[in-house]
């Protein structure tokens, strides 16, 4: 893996042919590694040009050179060495470990650049760092590392996409996403299906990936324009390499279990709690709770339910919801490669058993890139990644559908544990002849659905992906130092989708048996053409772009829904079933497109003075048309100063200091593709056509959203050991695409009109230090830590809106405050002497909940008054937003082992702990441990929940937030520990192993937190009105504990 | 070679940098301007349908409507024991978060709305509409008057209690931008006092009996019943019962079965909402979910109208042909159509004999009240079979019969929660029993009627109780 990588970035040099004048050398010698053995696999590279060798097992190497020339070796991890070769024919070289590579290649936007130049906030990781991770997606193994770069994964489901913020949120309402770059080609992320829930970026194999590189301030993203206002994140593939054909394997295989779960009641304290409850609201627990339903099973309103065997019905619902997953991963590469003609081939396949029953993810995929250097001038090459994917599931609380009936999460939490999954008698799963639980031995009946019973009659959503990811391209070079690019990229994705119910049991009963279909492509087609001139005037460089680039979308998707089965055996759509229907919403064409002008000047003298100036023009055709066309741009200097002579009494200290600053303005392109304009839809009314109302829009006057950002920094060396880079950010988003929500009685449809209103600053720092404290021989440890702060302020919203409600009704967004603010009542605890719940009103009034009584809430001074629920106000109670997060890695190596620890920390923030409501609901819905400790008993008690009264959902959270709930959200997890083992197999060239890795790696271990849910990154909301409704965990699943076990091999 | 080939592609950039305007230019493809929708006479006939396929939303009127009148009202209980249907309503605690009652208010004003806009646009296509204007402009007002009349009756307190409640917003404009959010609440009379306006356009409507198209879109009759409702609410007998007689052409049903069954079209129906395969509500939605194998809904056979003596005769074929109380049974029978594309019945020449016979009896006109009553009740029992005795009743006896006989004859069809309330009564459910509610009018918004939705109060800020 080591030698693969690094002779990319060899290939990744300019391919210029020079002619060679001076008289040639054969040079030969032996590369070793400081104090140790021959490297085998190391690059030795003719400066200037393209030729170069490689080392063989033994170290030794031999190049033909001008003797006037200059070598330079390279192995991955090791200091790259410069030699002068001065008449030299042996040369032996010594490569000395490190830890820190300021001389590596930046991707930035259409092209590299060396890290030494770069004048804007590029965050870097390459894949090496991620290699061990069972990564589901790309974008989860940045998580901890990126500085600037927050990764939420909003729960242990399988095949889900995270949450990704560059430098916090700088849209309201039309994404908070960054645009996602593959080899040059922006492509598709997110959620790609319509009934079931994808993540488009996990098509890309982490295991073929060579580096990521987050473009975080306006000057790295501005050539990105309209799309770059929250980052942009470039993903190279790895490539061929001139050499002798490579094979590599890499796979693992391991296992995931849910990382916490709620303790609820057994069946005995179930009956007791809930019989209480109905005493306490009725005088008597000997009632039937149904008008006309006598439980056979007892007396009361709830019992238990005896056994045959004399043991009682039991049934922790866990276990039919969770379990543990097997999962596995596998990659066969080969690369390799001429001087004229690189390849690069892979496959892979992975498959996902979820910790959730039925959650389950493969893939299978292929990648296979050329490159051709066809002429002198011309070089061709293509990129192809094509992938099969599946992902099913039949819990249907994804997406944020909290109160999903059957949302696992929640089911697995309130179904009442007297009542058996599988019917005692009959053997099959229990339910009712109305299609859900049913009564059990209780006198009310759960219209629940028994998850054990939709699993076995194969109730679920599946998505069936089919994506393929192409590029070509063609580069000319007429002359030296100018090159001229087109490159045509499609982004292919199908996504076949599928969701069956049924007939038996749950959400198909009521017809029958149901299957809903969607199916469509969705094509993205980008074609850029470039022009690249790079010269020096003396020690000036410039580097030159100008360029022209097209984007168009298009969305091609039918649906149809079926109901009443024929035969039971039948889960597909293409099935007999009785009944046909349009699936209205899924039927949709949209077409979009992009165009757009971009330049670029880059600058340095003697990389002591950079200057990079950006420009991009775009046009978008879901805007206004008298707003269509926005210029976006940025600016950026940097400064070497320990390059200068005053500077140097300090370079044995700071070995390198560069200083830098950037400004620019870009811009936000993610809103439906149609948003500017109002219309009609057609439908029927009976059998008669009819035409409707279905759009309002701002159609004159949308225009594009913009982000101004300014961006300040260092990055420094400290005595070749330590790395410190440091930025300050300040990023003003203004004209911000605001869904306005309206008042329902405007009867809008939608309730919002999409309006260019509104303005957020986001302010912070980031911070990275890597270093190397220790190393000797046999030992060494590199740490890394990152820490970035972010301050978001709401400044402005639309004309005459002061606030929004999040859609949820738990949040508040407001000038003055960061985006989704906790909005929630003000709960005073419980009343000591009633074991009442107390409310504040918006007098300051204090309230009390009688449920069992008609107004629910009344006075506390007159429990006879009642007490309005509308004067029970909101009070804002905390921002959702992290305000710092981080990660610190360690690597140990001692010999041949390896240690890598990653933590990662998030903090600042509030999460309304919504479980803690559905936990301590006094409908049949089973209760928490923590509940059943804690509620009021006597008179005196200071108790965390009020006295149960049978049907109560009022008290403890249900109906409305209430101020009790809200918890901390600071957290610090070992996110990932790996334990490695590398065999030495330089003498193993018999068995044609080059490289063999054997790893153990263990996610989630354990998480610091006082939050008291199942965690503090499982929140509801994973969709793109994250932001205006974050920091709510109701219901949400948990987190997925992973261990893996891994092996890299090479041949 | 080299430089052909560098031409050529630059002259590529130059024909697209030329063309890109229109490569911008993306219209959708599955909708329709306004322009193309107003100018175009028989878009406009279906842009007609399009008002009533609003008000016939699935949260409003076409889907959740009857049921959750019904779950208000005594005659049936709600075993659901679920929020999303009608848990809530039924036990009398809508608060000011729950769905049935922010989805009803929601998607009413959005057929409203689109009323309104549509009124705007007609006057700048009179030419399109022609001869159809006034008609189409008496339609657009119809449904309009419908959506006000069901928000009215249920957020509003009895207007024979107080005719100067805090209604409903009244808007009448066409809303399309971001200004006026914020809108106080009508007064009950006001309310009321603009539904009849709106009626007042109603000449321009057709006549006609026992047609789909003189069923399914508002005819002067359909209006005319809606009017008489209004009477009703406001006890202006006179012109309730004057609207009766002005309801004519129209017969009672032979089998009152068949008003239920497809066709779904007699000489019966006045108003009814159609449905289709193309366009039927969903699960939860539906009127039919409730109903169909007792799934939500159980008639009350203790203590609701079936338990009163007369009222759940066996031969009566309200009870023989649309319940299963027969067979031991206690659903309801009249929505049976698993797809749930049963019609909707809004206004039956049964409901306008018997509101007329209410008119006449408060007018103290006991004999021709007692005369509709027996032409309604006869239709589905032969007197022969009938264990009671209407003829001589008077007094609060026939105020009773009257009154049940709507309780039976509209059973399930979003009548009976409305008439409690019109009348300010005080809700009995399920009484004598374990189950016992009793919500008085006094309750006000905590149980009797229901609060305005938070998410209106979240951006309409006048909203005040």
């Amino acid at each position: 893996m080591r030698k693969r990588t690094l002779r990319m970035i060899a290939a990744m040099l300019p391919l210029s042919t020079i002619l060679s004048l001076a008289q040639t050398l054969n040079i030969s010698g032996t590369v070793t590694e400081a104090g140790g053995e021959p490297i085998i696999g190391g690059t030795i590279i003719l400066q200037g040009t393209s030729s170069g060798t490689i080392t063989g097992i033994d170290g030794s190497y031999s190049i033909t050179a001008p003797a006037n020339g200059t070598l330079e070796f390279r192995y991955i991890g090791l200091e790259t060495k410069v030699e002068p070769i001065q008449g030299r024919t042996t040369i032996n070289v010594e490569l000395s470990n490190s830890s820190i590579a300021v001389d590596e290649v930046v991707v930035i936007g259409y092209g590299t650049q060396s890290r030494r130049t770069v004048t804007a906030s590029v965050a870097s990781v390459s894949g090496e760092s991620f290699k061990d991770l069972p990564a589901p997606n790309a974008e989860s193994a940045l998580q901890g590392r990126a500085s600037g770069v927050s990764i939420i994964t909003p729960n242990g489901a399988v095949g889900q996409a995270p949450v990704v913020r560059v430098r916090g949120v700088s849209s309201i309402s039309s994404g908070t996403e960054p645009l996602y770059v593959v080899d040059g080609i922006p492509v598709q992320s997110g959620n790609a299906a319509y009934i079931g829930n994808t993540n488009a970026l996990a098509d890309i194999n982490p295991a073929d990936i060579l580096s990521i590189d987050v473009l975080k301030d306006a000057a790295a993203a501005a050539l990105y324009g309209s799309r770059a206002a929250n980052g942009v994140v470039l993903i190279t593939t790895r490539k061929g390499q001139q050499d002798k054909a490579q094979v590599s394997y890499s796979g693992w295989i391991g296992i995931t279990t849910p990382s916490k779960q709620i303790p609820v009641l057994d069946a005995a304290r179930y009956v007791e709690l809930k019989n209480l409850s109905v005493s306490n609201r009725y005088g008597t627990d000997e009632r039937s709770l149904t008008s006309g339903y006598v439980s056979p099973y007892g007396n009361k309103a709830y019992n238990l339910w005896q056994l045959d065997n004399g043991s009682y019905v039991d049934t922790d619902w866990g276990k039919y919801i969770y379990q543990t997953g097997l999962q596995h991963t596998h990659t066969v590469s080969v690369s390799g490669g001429t001087q004229k003609v690189q390849y690069y081939l892979s496959a892979n396949y992975t498959d996902q058993t979820g910790m959730i029953v039925n959650d389950h993810y493969d893939r299978l995929g292929g990648t296979a890139n050329i490159t051709a250097q066809a002429s002198n001038w011309l070089k061709l090459g293509f990129n192809l990644n094509a992938t099969t994917s599946t992902t099913s599931n039949t819990d249907l609380g994804r997406k944020g559908n909290q109160y999903a009936i059957a949302n696992f999460s929640r089911i697995a939490m309130i179904l009442p544990p007297n009542i058996p999954a599988y019917d005692p008698g009959s053997g099959k799963p229990y339910g009712d002849d109305l299609g859900g639980i049913g009564y059990g031995p209780n006198t009310t009946r759960a219209a629940y659905y028994n998850p054990a019973a939709i699993v076995d009659y194969g109730d679920g959503q599946k998505s069936d992906i089919a994506r393929i990811i192409s590029s070509y391209f063609a580069e000319i070079t007429p002359l030296q130092g100018l090159t001229l690019k087109t490159q045509l990229g499609i982004d292919f994705q199908q996504v076949s989708d599928q969701e069956f119910n049924n007939p038996f049991h749950g959400g198909g009963f009521s017809q029958h048996g149901t299957v809903y279909k969607a199916s469509g492509t969705t094509t993205a087609i980008t074609w850029s053409n470039t022009a690249q001139y790079s010269f020096s005037l003396g020690n000036h460089n410039f580097d030159l772009l100008a360029g022209q680039e097209l984007y168009e979308k298009k969305l091609d998707r039918w649906g149809a829904y079926r109901t009443d089965i024929l035969d039971d055996k039948f889960r597909v759509y293409q099935a007999d079933f009785n009944n046909t229907y349009p699936y209205t919403g899924a039927n949709n064409l949209q077409e979009s497109s992009l165009f757009s002008y971009l330049g670029r000047l880059n600058y340095d003298y003697q990389a002591r003075y950079m200057l990079s100036v950006n420009f991009r023009r775009d046009g978008f055709s879901a805007l206004s048309k008298n707003h269509r066309w926005g210029n976006f741009g940025g600016a950026s200097a940097a400064w070497r100063i320990s390059s200068e002579d005053f500077f140097k009494p300090l370079s044995n200290f700071f070995t390198d200091l560069k200083i830098r600053s950037s400004w620019g303005i870009v811009g936000n392109t993610n809103i439906s593709p149609y948003a500017a304009k109002s219309y009609y839809q057609s439908g029927f009314y009976g059998g008669d056509g009819a035409y409707y109302l279905s759009s309002i829009a701002d159609a004159e006057n949308l225009k594009w959203e913009s982000s101004t950002k300014f961006d300040a920094g260092f990055a420094a060396q400290i005595k070749n050991n330590i790395m410190v880079e440091f930025d300050f950010y300040h990023n003003q988003a203004a004209d911000l695409i605001l869904d306005v929500p309206v008042a329902y009685s405007k009867g809008i449809p939608g309730n919002k009109i999409t309006t260019n209103a509104g303005a957020m600053t986001n302010t912070g720092i980031e911070l990275s230090i890597s270093a190397q404290p220790v190393k000797t021989k046999d030992f060494s440890w590199n740490t890394s830590f990152n820490i970035t702060t972010q301050k978001n302020e709401v400044t402005k919203l639309a004309e005459g809106v002061s606030e929004i409600i999040g859609a949820n009704d738990y949040n508040i967004t407001l000038p003055g405050y960061s985006i989704g603010q906790l909005y929630i009542r003000t709960s005073a605890g419980i009343d000591p002497a009633t074991g009442r719940r107390i409310l504040i009103g918006k007098d300051g009034t204090e309230a009390v909940v009688i449920f069992e009584k008609s107004a629910t809430y009344y006075r506390r001074d007159d429990p006879d008054v009642p007490y309005a629920q509308a004067d029970i106000t909101q009070s804002i109670a905390g921002g959702t937003l992290p305000t710092y997060y981080g990660g610190w890695t360690n690597d140990f190596k001692y010999k041949n082992f390896d240690l890598s620890i990653l933590f990662q920390y998030s903090g600042g923030n509030y999460i309304y702990n919504g479980s803690i409501a559905t936990m301590s609901d006094m409908r049949f819905w089973n209760n928490s441990v923590d509940f059943y400790e804690t509620y009021w008993k006597n008179p005196g008690d200071n108790a965390k929940f009020a006295k149960p009264i049978y049907g109560d959902n009022a008290s403890n959270g249900s109906v409305f937030p209430i101020s009790d709930w809200v918890e901390k959200g600071d957290y610090l997890r070992l996110k990932s520990v790996t334990l490695g083992y590398t065999f030495k197999t330089r003498n193993w060239a018999k068995s044609g192993i080059t490289g063999l890795r054997l790893y153990a790696t263990a996610q989630n271990l354990f998480c610091l937190t006082g939050y008291t849910g199942l965690d503090p990154e499982s929140l509801v909301s994973s969709n793109d009105q994250a932001a205006l409704q974050g920091g709510v965990d109701k219901n949400a699943l948990p987190q997925a504990k992973v261990f893996t076990f891994g092996a890299n091999i090479t041949f | 070679m080299n430089k052909m080939f560098l031409y050529s592609l630059f002259l590529l950039s130059i024909t697209i940098f030329s063309s890109c305007e229109d490569f911008l230019e993306k219209e959708p493809p599955l909708y329709f301007t306004e322009n193309e929708v107003f100018s175009d006479p028989n878009r406009l006939e279906a842009a007609v349908n399009g008002l009533y396929l609003g008000i016939k939303s699935q949260y409003a009127l076409g889907g959740k409507v009857f049921v959750i009148v019904d779950n208000i009202g005594d005659d049936f209980i709600n075993v659901a024991n679920n929020g999303y249907e009608l848990t809530f309503t039924y036990d009398m605690k809508v608060t000011l978060d729950r769905q049935e009652s922010y989805e009803l208010w929601r998607y009413t004003y959005l057929a409203i709305n689109r009323c309104n806009t549509f009124l705007k646009n007609i006057e700048a296509n009179r030419e399109a509409a022609g001869a159809n204007y006034d008609r189409y402009v008496a339609e657009a007002k119809f449904v309009r008057a419908l959506g006000y009349y069901y928000l009215h009756q249920i957020y509003t307190m009895p207007y024979v209690i107080n005719p100067n409640a805090k209604s409903v917003v009244l808007r009448l404009d066409a809303e399309g931008s971001l200004e006026n959010n914020n809108l106080a609440r009508s007064s009950s009379t006001e309310v009321l006092d603009q539904i009849l306006q709106d009626l007042s356009a109603s000449d321009a409507l057709p006549t006609g009996v026992g047609t789909e198209e003189f069923i399914v879109r508002a005819t002067q009759a359909a209006a005319e019943a809606l009017r008489q409702r209004i009477y009703l609410v406001k006890g202006e007998w006179d012109n309730a019962i004057a609207s009766g007689s002005k309801i004519t052409g129209y017969t009672l049903a032979d089998d009152i079965v068949s008003i239920f069954r497809a066709p779904y079209i007699t000489s019966e129906h006045i108003f009814s909402l159609p449905f289709d395969a193309t366009n039927r509500p969903g699960g939860q939605y539906a009127t039919g979910y409730y109903y169909i194998g007792g799934k939500s809904n159980h008639i009350d056979v203790v203590a609701g109208i079936v338990s009163i003596p007369g009222y759940g005769n066996p031969k009566d074929a309200r009870i023989a042909g649309l319940t299963n109380i027969n067979d031991g049974g206690k659903f309801l029978a009249k929505y049976t159509n698993s797809t749930y594309i049963d019609w909707l019945p809004i206004f039956r020449y049964a409901e306008v004999l018997l509101n007329s016979a209410e008119a006449h009896f408060n007018k103290g006109e006991e004999a021709q009240a007692l005369a509709l009553l027996k032409q309604v009740r006869t239709r589905s029992l032969a007197p022969a079979d009938d264990e009671l005795n209407l003829d001589g009743l008077t007094g609060n006896a026939l105020k009773t019969a009257i009154i049940n006989e709507r309780r039976l004859e509209l059973l399930g069809e979003g009548v009976r929660g409305l008439d409690i309330l019109r009348r300010g009564e005080t809700f009995y459910k399920q009484p004598g029993t374990d189950y016992q509610l009793i919500v008085e009018p006094e309750k006000g918004i905590n149980g009797y009627i229901w609060p305005i939705p938070q998410f209106e109060r979240s951006n309409n800020k006048l909203i005040e109780d």
